[in-house]
């Protein structure tokens, strides 16, 4: 066994399973910035990476890290960088480069409390909406948020397969708990791990348009090297990816951006979702607080109330169609999230007035008391 | 007779992007005319090249060249060309951009990538100002001269751009004006062939800003002022290359060295401790194969209710070591579910280390011991701090020597080994926590002896396996003991 995909039953930490997943999703390039509490995923990649032929390079800095990424996915490499809140702000504009450019690439952030340098070592969910648009312009990215190292794991290839898939960013929120807590994290044998890399060109060179896209909104994708002599921009271009600053490119443009992921949302979109059939109330949250609904969950079914659960693994795209369609059947949602509310506002905009939207806010710091999520359901009963 | 219709550098424009958006008598135009140029007479694989640009007039031009091209976000061609050379090392990558792209807003990853000597070639269109967005004031702009944001003259000292390059460990650096054609291909070609980080400074024209302002109005006069306020040495020392008006600007190659890159600095450091003689980031290696050694088998767990587990010392007692092999011992090898936590943050300094642990047959969800069952104590301080904690029934281990507790309910069990003492007479103190580790497994049921051993031998430093299971008998031997007692 080559040390690639480490198979077996370990104990890590939520940090050290994404660098697992990572690495067996085929990621040999790391480029990234110390910064608390992702630094577990860092000093890891440094071992690893060296151990499978890969490249771990320490940058001067995140706008550094983040440009690196673009670069290595378009000669070839799969990808990723970790940080935490402020790190992920000054990421954001490559992001937007990786965005623009249709670049595959991993962005880990695991969250702490913020804003600012906020709590660098305490948990926050307040990232949410930076993850979605951090940075300026209209596009759309894809979020995963775990719930424990081996989801860890398993998010993290599943990014790595997504953003090939999608040819866009996509982005890790794992957070200061999940990302320090240790579990045991099973790793399945090589072979049953389903891979996916970005579409190749199908033309040779004198047919090919860099920026045609398939059916599915997805170009093809030429590497640096082979051939293709392709030019990419980051200013507004045309389909051979040629710069065309005017309003008339610009719209077919950055609608195709947007679409490819709206419009395949429902092939990207993965929740789960407990107790529902009965429920009138359901509980909806992500990364760390999804456990401690859970726990409160187990309480309330046992007092005999009819809540529900639905568990958010893929944050962004957001799933719409099935919350408005339980919004039709429930009294109210109560979102669970340590922030001042974000995603409370996405199911408050799609439940549209059918049912009530309650939030359970926490400032950061800590994990919600789940005597304040109880309470919450409780008043409803 | 036969006409030619190609123009001879045609090969390497790409015709359909012109005309290009360059203005009359720019110094960026001629400068990538000697690219293409070098590019041509040095014979490389096309193919294989790719030229980055960042923003502003002199990014332009990435769009213009029939390379794999990219033209990216303001400052960053440099990382982003360090992205692409250390995924691909086949690649030959040139940036090419401007002195506000290069040296203002990617000031830091001009110094950074020339220290650690990345394998890129970095041509810098110098043209003292952002001729982009107006002609506002750069970090080159000498001082005295007009720019749209220093209109009275400015009053800051430019780069010395060399002299930075020089000091920073680019191990190749020269500067010519956009005058020197024949220099500048030549220097291309250089550092084409040159293995590390290349730089090499366009002194540029502006007519259109720059120029108009400081009494330079057309290229040609920007041109003759060139040739006339130039001085090229054959070793031109850096630290005389700052620009200043009235005096001569100095062109030459500073430096051409032979270090090694950073790929070969990674392989020298690598290499040989791993086995792998090649490091890229398209994964295009061959790995050895190494035996498998990893647990691949669960055994169902038995039933238990939860149970909170509280472990608290100082640091340097290794409280963490001990939370994380009982966390492995109960998880890999019983099967139980299990969290462990380690405390974070302003509590871990000062010396207290703590940290949890959770072990149920069946799903925990609460990640943090909030109301501990058993309590792990190994120092006084961290018995003070805990003993909010404790409450009717609760069980706590101490090492007996160093904690005394005091003022909790009858109900409490206390179990107390001398375990530092133990660890020292076994010749080291360090191993006070796995002599903790044996007695606490000998006395509960969450793990056998065998898990326990072996979650000790996958955690301990490579060598000191068999040390750690004799401390770990001792404390196993005396909680045997114990409960007989
Ligand atoms: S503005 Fe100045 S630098 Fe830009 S293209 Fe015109 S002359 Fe060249």
């Amino acid at each position: 066994m080559a040390k690639d995909v480490l198979t077996g039953i370990h104990f890590l930490s939520g940090n050290y399973a994404c660098v697992e997943g990572a690495i067996a999703a085929g990621c040999r390039f790391y480029a990234g910035y110390p910064i608390t509490p992702s630094n577990e995923i860092a000093e890891r990649m440094s071992v690893r990476l060296p151990q499978v032929g890969g490249v771990y390079i320490q940058m001067e800095d995140e706008l550094a890290s983040m440009a690196a990424l673009v670069g290595a996915s378009w000669a070839g490499a799969k990808p990723m960088t970790a940080t935490s809140g402020p790190g992920f702000s000054l990421m954001q504009e490559n992001i937007g480069l990786a965005a623009m450019m249709e670049t595959p690439c991993v962005v880990v952030d695991v969250m702490r409390g913020s804003p600012s340098t906020g709590l660098p070592t305490a948990v926050g969910q307040a990232d949410v909406m930076q993850a979605r648009w951090g940075s300026h312009g209209d596009y759309e990215i894809i979020a995963l948020s775990p719930s424990s190292p081996q989801e860890s794991f398993d998010f993290t290839i599943k990014a790595f397969n997504l953003a090939e898939r999608w040819r866009v960013p996509a982005i890790v929120l794992l957070d200061e708990v999940v990302g320090h807590m240790w579990e045991r994290v099973v790793i399945p044998p090589k072979e049953e791990i389903r891979l996916v890399f970005r579409k190749r060109p199908s033309k040779p060179r004198e047919e090919f348009l860099l920026y045609k896209a398939d059916k599915d909104l997805v170009p093809e994708m030429p590497i640096a090297g082979e051939g293709y002599r392709f030019h990419t921009t980051g200013l507004t271009h045309n389909i051979k990816g040629y710069p065309d600053t005017t309003a008339r490119a610009q719209a077919p443009l950055v609608r195709r951006l947007v679409d490819k992921i709206r419009k395949n949302a429902e092939k990207i979109i993965d929740i789960e979702e407990h107790y529902i059939e009965d429920a009138e109330v359901i509980l909806i949250s992500y990364g760390i607080s999804y456990r401690v609904c859970q726990y409160v969950l187990d309480k309330v079914r046992s007092d005999g109330l009819k809540v529900g659960i639905i568990k958010l693994n893929t944050i962004w795209p957001f799933p719409e169609r099935r919350i408005q369609e339980l919004a039709k059947q429930i009294r109210a949602f109560i979102v669970v999230e340590i922030n001042l509310g974000q995603i409370v506002f996405e199911v408050e905009r799609v439940a549209h007035g059918q049912c009530e939207t309650i939030l359970v806010p926490h400032a950061g710091g800590h994990i919600h008391d789940p005597e304040d999520i109880y309470n919450v359901i409780k008043d409803l009963f | 007779m036969q006409i030619k219709k190609e123009h001879p550098l045609e090969r390497l424009l790409r015709r359909e992007r012109m005309p290009h958006i360059l203005c009359t008598g720019c110094g960026i135009g001629t400068t990538m005319a000697n690219l293409v140029e070098a590019l041509e007479e040095g014979e490389f694989d096309l193919d294989k090249i790719s030229v980055v640009s960042g923003i502003g007039c002199a990014g332009r031009v990435a769009g213009y060249l029939n390379l794999d091209g990219f033209h990216t976000t303001h400052g960053r061609p440099i990382a982003f060309a360090t992205g692409l050379k250390l995924t691909n090392p086949d690649l030959t990558v040139i940036v090419f951009s401007g002195d506000g792209d290069l040296a203002a807003i990617g000031g830091n990853h001009l110094i950074h990538a020339a220290r650690r000597n990345i394998d890129i070639k970095v041509i810098c269109i110098n043209n003292f100002t952002y001729g982009m967005t107006g002609g506002q004031l750069g970090p080159t702009t000498p001082s005295g001269t007009w720019s749209s944001t220093s209109v009275y003259g400015n009053y800051e000292i430019p780069f010395n751009l060399p002299y930075l390059l020089c000091a920073c460990g680019a191990t190749y650096v020269a500067r010519w004006t956009s005058a020197h054609a024949h220099h500048i291909k030549n220097s291309i070609i250089e550092a084409m062939h040159h293995k590390g980080f290349s730089f090499i400074e366009v002194i540029s024209a502006c007519p259109v800003y720059w120029g108009r302002k400081n009494k330079l109005r057309t290229g040609k006069d920007m041109v003759k002022f060139f040739l006339e306020h130039t001085e090229i040495k054959r070793h031109p020392d850096p630290r005389d290359a700052l620009i200043q008006m009235g005096t001569p600007i100095l062109c030459g190659v500073f430096v051409n060295e032979k270090r090694p890159d950073y790929l070969d600095m990674m392989k020298a450091q690598l290499s040989k401790k791993l086995g792998i003689s090649e490091f890229r980031g398209d994964g295009k290696v061959t790995l050895p194969e190494e035996e498998k050694k990893v647990v691949s088998e669960m055994r169902p767990p038995k039933e238990i209710k939860l149970t909170q587990i509280k472990l608290a010392g100082l640091g340097g007692q290794g409280i963490a070591l001990l939370g994380l092999i009982m966390g492995r011992a109960a998880s890999i090898f019983e099967g139980y579910s299990t969290v462990y936590t380690q405390e974070y943050g302003p509590e871990a300094r000062g010396g207290a280390s703590s940290s949890g642990l959770i072990i149920s047959s069946r799903a925990v969800n609460m990640p943090y011991t909030t109301a501990p069952d058993i309590l792990v104590i190994m120092a006084q301080g961290a018995f003070r701090k805990y003993r909010k904690d404790i409450r009717e029934n609760s069980i706590i281990f101490i090492d007996k020597d160093l904690v005394r507790p005091k003022n909790i309910p009858n109900s409490v069990k206390v179990y107390a080994i001398p375990a530092t003492r133990m660890a020292e007479k076994l010749g080291r103190a360090l191993v006070a926590n796995i002599v903790m580790l044996g007695f606490f497994t000998a006395i509960t049921p969450y793990f056998s002896v065998e898990s326990a051993e072996k979650a000790v031998k996958m955690s301990v430093p490579k060598g000191t396996e068999e040390f750690n299971l004799t401390a770990f008998k001792e404390g196993y031997e005396y909680g045997r003991q114990y409960g007989r007692a």
